[in-house]
């Protein structure tokens, strides 16, 4: 997979913030070798948001923690190269990367109340990485503290630094794990499904506060979910992964509008929406994601793909580009006459090169239209 | 919001469950006590799927375990079928359980791994008795859910996905031939393109079965997509009451607007709303007086702290959508009792 050479939507010729390229994450396990990360390469401009969709077993948390040298596990091996700012990240020792988290690069995580020390006060391990990186003394950063925790949209700052995560409900706890993230100003934001435990108006609450604040600091941010809906008002451009690998990228409303991967187009065929009638039969993806040991050659998606041809099953397609840095990993796309073509075929012969049935009525349910062609696309 | 009355209640024939007054208590220690669920009052007709939704710690969960009396509620009448379940001792009140039949959200953690699929399925036939024919209908009913009884039915849960997982639950779920199957978060802890097959699984069931259900999930959408009616709760009490397709064009309560608008859409051409629902939900140790939901609504008002409102009809065909707000977003069919009447004008309806 190539490294996009000019960023959509942002000043070409600046070097990326972050540039990872190949980038391969296995984990020994008694069963086999998994790849969790097989061969990633994506970059990320200062102030861009990249969105990384993929469902669970994707890869996508795991890619996030290899880029930020956070896969601690002692069979888990990463190689490749990840560049911030310039510096390369990979084999870089733990003391060394303690001088690039929170302030180069930080991370927000899933669940605040793991994340949190539940037996410190939220103001200490705020000011904790204050203290050691910026070498504040202890009311100035205590000051600064209670300046992040309001910031960040919490009622009486001045009393909840001396609150237990505990005492703080799940969408404050994550305002504060976001503060933390803040303190030393990293250049570099990953949210790992950051509100994927919290209900759905404190998600829109976190969602805005993470817009709002890479707004004003100039900040890149990777923005992990597996709702496509998290990612669609609030990304730059978007990358959806699918077995460890990036099946395609784009800028967020041409992977929307002009989507050409077959997993990409079911997974928004699939997902039920507000705009849509009462009891409409939902498009499925047949069967389920691959076990990651031992994948074998070819397109991994393609045993579950309506558009899977022999050759889908010997060659492993690679991403190329479609226009406009959108760059998809099939050989078949959605919406291009070699794609029609191949569902047609499938479509004659009732199933698929693996067998899987294609008639009308797995295809024709509910969902947005598919693309018609490239040219109607606007960008 | 949050209102109480029984408004929601229709006069029907052909009412399956009913659920009257619903009061769940949970002892605090200290003699203190917390209400989880507070005066719910909703009916499902039968053949029809009515679609509970709300945040977390609204009282979802414990409104499903209470009709299913497992445990049985602190108060409130639950009939079904035409039967009050309160009346029935413990032993009338289990031979009525396979009628009505529950799903859960983690469906791995809801199988026994030690036991066999066939056996998991088998196993309601066996506690009543019904030996004969048995495998087959086990058999029938994996099939039907798409679970293959030949290559499957000996291996055990832990060789199973989490879709797969589901499917077995709703197999066992179904072998007794309920009359109502309650869902409880069904859907939550799969990854879309598995819960797309899980709900249209469900749809299809729920013809070839005749099944009522009462469908519960936080997720907006998926219950717009399942049910034929909707009830929001929040903090305990309902909000709002009405046929899905009306209650999601023109939410009358608030808290139904405000969730509606907080759901991202996922296409990157609908704007992200700008406004958003502030604070938390607060705890039901102390609920607020008058409307629970009045901490964190923009519309509050005076009365809103002083009066709790009562669900009352948003049309004019009566009970079909109700609503307990005392300025509700859609005009209220009958007047405002004394004190509101003045606040309503100028509100208008959301297209």
């Amino acid at each position: 997979m190539t490294i996009d050479t000019a960023p959509a939507g942002s000043s070409a010729g600046r070097p990326p913030l972050l540039a990872v390229d190949d980038l391969r994450t296995t984990f020994d396990t008694p069963r086999g070798t998994v790849v969790a990360v097989d061969g990633v390469s994506l970059h990320l401009t200062e102030g861009e948001t990249l969105g990384i969709v993929g469902e669970s077993g994707s890869g996508k948390t795991v890619l996030a923690r290899s880029v930020l040298g956070l896969v601690t596990s002692r069979s888990a091996l990463t190689t490749g190269s990840v560049r911030l700012q310039g510096r390369e990240l990979v084999g870089l020792g733990a003391r060394a990367m303690r001088d690039v988290w929170g302030v180069q690069a930080a991370m927000v995580f899933q669940d605040p109340m793991t994340a949190l020390n539940g037996t410190m006060r939220v103001g200490r391990q705020i000011t904790e990485s204050l203290r050691y990186h910026l070498d504040m003394g202890r009311s100035e950063a205590r000051d600064t503290a209670v300046a992040l925790l309001r910031s960040v949209g919490i009622p009486e700052p001045e009393a909840r630094i001396r609150a237990y995560p505990h005492q703080l409900s799940g969408g404050m706890r994550q305002r504060v794990t976001i503060a933390i993230a803040l303190a030393c100003g990293p250049r570099l934001l990953v949210a790992d499904e950051p509100t994927t435990a919290l209900d759905v108006t404190i998600q829109k609450q976190i969602l805005d506060l993470l817009g709002h604040q890479t707004r004003e600091r100039a900040m890149s941010m990777i923005l992990i979910t597996h709702d496509l809906g998290v990612v669609a008002g609030r990304t730059d451009r978007i990358a959806v992964m699918y077995a460890g690998r990036v099946v395609e990228r784009g800028p967020t409303r041409t992977l929307f509008r002009a989507r050409r991967h077959h997993y990409t187009d079911g997974m928004l065929r699939c997902i039920p929406r507000l705009a849509q009638p009462g009891h409409a039969r939902l498009s499925v993806i047949p069967g389920r994601p691959p076990d990651l040991v031992d994948l074998p050659a070819g397109c991994p998606f393609a045993p579950r793909c309506r558009a899977a041809r022999p050759r889908c099953l010997v060659e492993t397609p690679t991403l190329v580009e479609a226009g406009g840095h959108h760059e998809h990993a099939c050989f078949f796309p959605v919406g291009t006459p070699e794609g029609d073509d191949a569902l047609a075929r499938n479509r004659a012969a009732g199933a698929t090169v693996t067998g899987l049935p294609v008639d009308a009525e797995t295809e024709d349910a509910a969902g947005p239209p598919r693309p018609a062609d490239a040219s109607e696309v606007a960008v | 919001m949050a209102g109480s009355g029984t408004a929601a209640l229709r006069r029907r024939d052909d009412i399956v469950l009913s659920v009257e007054n619903l009061v769940v208590e949970f002892p605090l220690g200290r003699g203190g006590r917390v209400q989880a669920v507070s005066d719910v009052s909703f009916d499902v007709a039968r053949g029809e799927t009515l679609g509970l939704v709300g945040e977390s710690g609204c009282g979802k969960s414990t409104t499903a375990r209470a009709v299913m009396h497992a445990p049985r509620p602190t108060a409130g009448a639950v009939t079904l079928a035409g039967r009050d379940l309160g009346a029935l001792g413990d032993e009338a009140l289990r031979r009525l359980r396979p009628e009505m039949q529950m799903i859960f959200q983690d469906p791995i953690s809801s199988l026994n791994p030690r036991r066999r699929v066939l056996d998991i399925v088998a196993e309601g036939l066996s506690i009543w008795g019904r030996r004969d024919g048995a495998a087959d209908r086990v058999a029938a009913l994996l099939r039907d859910v798409g679970i293959d009884p030949e290559s499957a039915g000996r291996r055990r849960p832990h060789e199973f996905s989490g879709g797969q997982c589901q499917r077995i639950c709703i197999a066992r779920a179904l072998v007794l031939d309920p009359t109502v199957l309650i869902c409880d978060e069904p859907v939550s802890a799969l990854d879309v393109s598995v819960q797309a097959q899980i709900l249209n699984l469900l749809e299809d069931l729920k013809a070839s079965h005749q099944l009522t259900m009462l469908f519960i999930a936080h997720d907006l959408a998926v219950v717009k997509h399942i049910s034929d009616r909707v009830a929001v709760m929040y903090l305990g009490k309902l909000c709002e009451v009405g046929p899905a397709g009306a209650l999601y064009a023109a939410p009358a309560h608030p808290y139904t607007a405000a969730l509606l608008d907080a759901v991202p859409e996922p296409d990157p051409d609908v704007p992200v709303s700008p406004e958003s629902l502030a604070g938390d939900l607060p705890s039901p140790l102390a609920p607020p007086s008058g409307c629970r939901f009045r901490t964190r609504c923009p519309r509050a008002e005076e009365r809103c702290a002083a009066e709790e409102p009562q669900l009352r009809p948003v049309t004019v065909d009566g009970a079909d959508h109700v609503v307990a707000c005392h300025f509700p977003l859609v005009e209220a069919a009958t007047p405002v009792t004394v004190g509101g009447a003045g606040h309503v004008p100028g509100r208008g309806a959301r297209a």
